[in-house]
């Protein structure tokens, strides 16, 4: 994954679930004024790319557009594990609070916003959940 | 490449295929395509039609809440171009929220979560009735409920906000006021201002709470805008109004362990059946909630600022309704809930010359929606003499699409709305009041079946003995046909809305007493009434099956 130099959002990779708890943490506590965005998706194989395809399609949308969101954050991937580990359902990111029903899954901390599924694979929802900066309306 | 993406934003249709279905009509049609910057219509048995232009719409909706997302969504789905506009004007307390309307973000979606974090806790209390042991003493978080209801909602409106992307409806955070009949004009929040035209408007901009014309009510009081997400443990609280809005607000407070009052200036629930609205009065006292009945407030004063998350000291003063006494009382919290304003003034529908009820200030329609104006509709609170709920709102705003959009002819029907007041104990209701069926039907005319009950859930914890209540209104000259349903008991939403298909049909006391009831239940009772008023026969229970 390229990271471009001039882009807002910082991204930041950790993986498996002890570390994903311990990063989040330090991230919030860092970023109070910030934008987070956790992205779940599946390890990188050897080529460099998700062993799971829905990930490697939204991968593509994240390319093109991550690097024009305006707003300074961090991006967080996180590896959710290998194939079996992942289609466990102990797997600690699907009995979790948060409860990961599948990858990608890429939710904005704090805002109750999330993308899955179909929708992750659609460019259009994909600009409204990163360029929707309030829910709010003023 | 970021130029396209965001052109395709500002065209607002990018959903890939929109299919057009036009039952009613002998040609059945089609696909629509869908290119990167234009809306075409998909009517193929007419003639193409011009496309429009960036700023022009077949359809435009002034309200995003449960009516304006119905007729939207509807509207879109058949094949139309449509924009939706939303904007929430900050509360005197400065509260705001995204799209979904009151229902979703200050009305009916956090109240029913509050009423059942109240009846959990009572839940809780009847628990160890049945073995369960814990230690003694429950305490109730009120900022943890708040924060995650927020949270719920906030993932409602995010949903709301993806769901019109899939409909291709252009949703436009702006506040929009009428120009002329065809134009309207908005405002973004910073103040950039806009124009739009359309064929056809649908107004639904639903209403605001009241405030009294009193010193302090702005300043210092609170409303249901504001009570989902106050940021202060609400405190000793006084709810002013006898709306079911009041009544349910005082509810949960109460049920959460607040030290509830409740200032009434005369009946409770108007325009609900008046026994019914004294049973939910009576059995919220009887669960700690105070009453004043016959004052009203004439002032709300500050003593101490609130700070830090703790909540002021407020001083309310009060007068009686018929007569000359005073009063005045201490309270961190004061509620008003004493009626709601459309909010018409502030659309400048003169523009459009749209008739407003001189009494109300609401949109004047008729059985189809319509204003005086043709092209020009309105749906939900906003409507003068509709039933003030998210249901009818939602199906008035997509029957009126289909009329419009796919030759449909059906009308909603206002009469027999079902609906629920979500007081501690709760209150459903189908059809008319004793009062309203008397009033139409002549006393003579009506016999009023009843029978108080006891959930059996409530036999082990010997709490609201013989307190649940039910009674059917029937036209003895038509057979006793059922015109009014009251329920007053656990899960009255649920009950109610099972019962409301036997109104559909004309339903008489024959039909109900045939209907086998399912057992153990509370909606049981339903078939099983007897006991009619005239007889003057004691209507409560004894044994549970007999």
């Amino acid at each position: 994954m390229s990271c471009n130099a001039v882009q807002n959002l910082k991204e930041e990779w950790v993986e498996g679930y002890e570390n994903f708890q311990v990063k989040i943490k330090e991230l919030v506590e860092e970023n109070s004024q910030r934008r987070i965005f956790v992205y779940f998706w599946g390890n990188a194989r050897d080529d460099g790319k998700s062993w799971c395809p829905d990930c490697r399609v939204f991968d593509e949308l994240l390319a093109k557009i991550v690097p024009a969101v305006k707003s300074p954050g961090i991006l967080l991937r996180v590896d959710v594990g290998i194939k079996e580990d992942w289609r466990t359902p102990m797997n600690p990111f699907r009995t979790d609070e948060l409860k990961i029903t599948s990858i990608p899954t890429i939710v904005e901390w704090g805002t109750g916003k999330r993308l899955f599924d179909s929708d992750a694979a659609n460019q259009s929802k994909v600009e409204l959940f990163f360029n929707n900066t309030s829910l709010v309306n003023l | 490449m970021l130029q396209s993406l965001r052109s395709l934003r500002s065209c607002c249709s990018t959903s890939s295929v929109l299919l057009n279905f036009n039952p009613s009509s002998s040609s059945t049609k089609t696909t629509a395509t869908n290119t990167q910057l234009n809306y075409t219509t998909t009517n193929t048995t007419m003639a193409p039609i011009t496309p429009k232009g960036p700023n022009e719409y077949d359809f435009i909706v002034v309200g995003g809440g449960s009516g304006g997302l119905a007729a939207s969504k509807e509207a879109a789905r058949l094949g139309k171009k449509v924009a939706l506009f939303d904007y929430v004007k900050p509360s005197p307390k400065g509260t705001t929220w995204g799209i979904g309307g009151t229902c979703v973000n200050v009305g009916c979606i956090p109240k029913k979560l509050m009423h059942q974090g109240a009846l959990l806790g009572q839940a809780l209390e009847d628990a160890r009735h049945f073995g369960w042991e814990f230690p003694e003493e429950k305490s109730h978080n009120w900022g943890f409920m708040v924060q995650v209801i927020s949270d719920y909602i906030k993932s409602l409106n995010w949903g709301y906000r993806v769901a019109l992307r899939d409909s291709g409806v252009a949703y436009l955070n702006e506040f929009a006021e009428f120009i002329d009949k065809n134009t309207i004009k908005t405002f973004d929040k910073k103040g950039t201002e806009k124009t739009y035209v359309a064929d056809t408007i649908l107004i639904a901009v639903g209403g605001r709470p009241k405030y009294p014309n009193i010193p302090g009510a702005r300043e210092f009081g609170v409303t249901s805008d504001d009570i989902f997400t106050l940021p202060y443990h609400p405190g000793k609280t006084l709810c002013i109004g006898a709306s079911y809005i009041a009544l349910e607000t005082a509810g949960f407070l109460a049920g959460t362990g607040i030290e509830t009052t409740v200032m009434v200036r005369s009946i409770l629930l108007r325009g609900f059946d008046n026994q019914l609205a004294e049973m939910v009065g009576e059995h919220m006292q009887e669960h700690g909630v105070r009453f004043l009945r016959g004052w009203v407030p004439t002032s709300v004063k500050l003593i101490e600022e609130g700070k830090d998350g703790i909540a002021p000291r407020l001083l309310v003063t009060a007068k009686q309704s018929d007569g000359d006494q005073t009063w005045e009382e201490e309270f961190n919290t004061v509620v008003f809930a004493i009626g709601r304003d459309p909010c018409t003034p502030d659309l400048k529908l003169e523009n459009a010359g749209v008739q407003l009820s001189p009494t109300t200030g609401k949109v004047i329609t008729d059985d189809a929606d319509k204003t005086n104006v043709g092209n020009i509709y309105c749906v939900g609170d906003t409507a003068e003499n509709r039933p003030e709920l998210t249901p009818v709102a939602i199906l008035a705003g997509r029957l009126l699409a289909r009329r419009l959009y796919a030759g449909r002819k059906t009308l909603t029907d206002y009469d027999l709305v079902p609906t629920t007041v979500f007081t501690p104990m709760e209150y459903g209701c189908i059809g008319l009041s004793e009062e309203k069926a008397i009033a139409k039907y002549g006393k003579d005319n009506i016999e009023v079946y009843h029978s108080h009950f006891q959930a059996l859930e409530h036999a082990l914890p010997k709490r609201d003995q013989n307190r649940c209540y039910a009674k059917l209104l029937c036209v003895k000259s038509e057979k006793e046909r059922v015109v009014g349903l009251h329920y007053f008991g656990p899960n009255a939403g649920e009950v109610t809305q099972g019962f409301t298909m036997g109104f559909k049909f004309g339903a008489t006391k024959e039909d109900f007493d045939e209907l086998i009831g399912v057992h153990p239940t509370t909606a049981r009772n339903m078939t099983e009434l007897e006991i009619t008023k005239s007889s003057g026969a004691n209507p409560m229970k004894k044994g549970c099956c007999g």
